[in-house]
């Protein structure tokens, strides 16, 4: 599915407990939360790509995500999935996908865009698991601490990433 | 009594200390292995629905499932 979105060039992110686990949060979730732009054309490339992997989408469930509902849940397909367009906490997408955290295939919206959301959406489920949350959030970041370059360093980095990229 | 306050701090430091280990672990293991441990199949029976808002999806939510459930808002 991940490699369609990609092939698909869909801009996505995972949000919720799904993406907190794929950052390695050590619980279960029985869904996945993707939150897309409310873009027609994004949401094209959402529904392609949902095509290419076999995951069945309904005609309602088409015109629905196409429309840019707020909410889709998708309980049809392999997993259950939750197509989001305006989650809690979060201003707009371009702020999430700038900051988002790219764990492999995945697209992940940063931890504190996570945390926020659930602040946000202030259910008592996501209190009850806040200080969880949060102090996994810390442990991530200890683990994830930036690599300290130097300017030299920092400059040659920038100077072949260019010429990767054919600049 | 500041006895059992003690114990109870130890516990607590215990447990918040158990639930660092459990985090470190989990963060230190391939992601295939934290999708493998991380992803359950839901056998529940349930038709896809649509929100326009997330308000309607709220509202929704408050009238149809248990408050156990923490679905609702905290107060």
């Amino acid at each position: 599915m991940a490699d369609e979105l990609n092939k698909q060039g869909v801009k996505y992110l995972f949000i919720g407990k799904s993406g907190a686990i794929l950052l390695g949060y050590p619980d279960t979730t029985q869904h996945v939360d993707l939150y897309i732009p409310k873009d027609r054309v994004n949401a094209e490339k959402l529904v392609a790509a949902f095509d290419q992997a076999n995951f069945p989408l309904s005609d309602e469930a088409r015109k629905e995500i196409l429309a840019g509902k707020d909410l889709c849940q998708l309980k049809d397909g392999p997993f259950d999935a939750d197509v989001i367009t305006q989650p809690d906490g979060i201003a707009n997408f371009e702020t999430a996908w700038a900051r988002r955290i790219q764990e492999g295939k995945f697209p992940v919206a940063n931890l504190k865009d996570i945390i926020n959301s659930k602040k946000s959406a202030n259910r008592v489920k996501d209190r009850e698991g806040m200080a969880r949350l949060e102090a996994f959030a810390r442990e991530w970041e200890k683990s994830h601490v930036p690599e300290l370059l130097s300017a030299h360093e920092t400059v040659l980095r920038n100077s072949a990433a260019r010429q990767d990229k054919g600049e | 009594m500041e006895k059992i306050d003690q114990l109870i701090q130890v516990a607590l430091d215990r447990e918040e200390a158990d639930w660092l280990d459990q985090c470190r672990r989990q963060i230190a293991r391939p992601l295939k292995d934290r999708i493998r441990f991380g992803f359950v199949v839901s056998y529940e029976k349930a038709n896809s629905r649509f929100f326009a808002t997330m308000q309607e999806y709220r509202e929704t939510i408050a009238r149809e499932r248990p408050s156990w459930e923490g679905y609702g808002k905290a107060t």
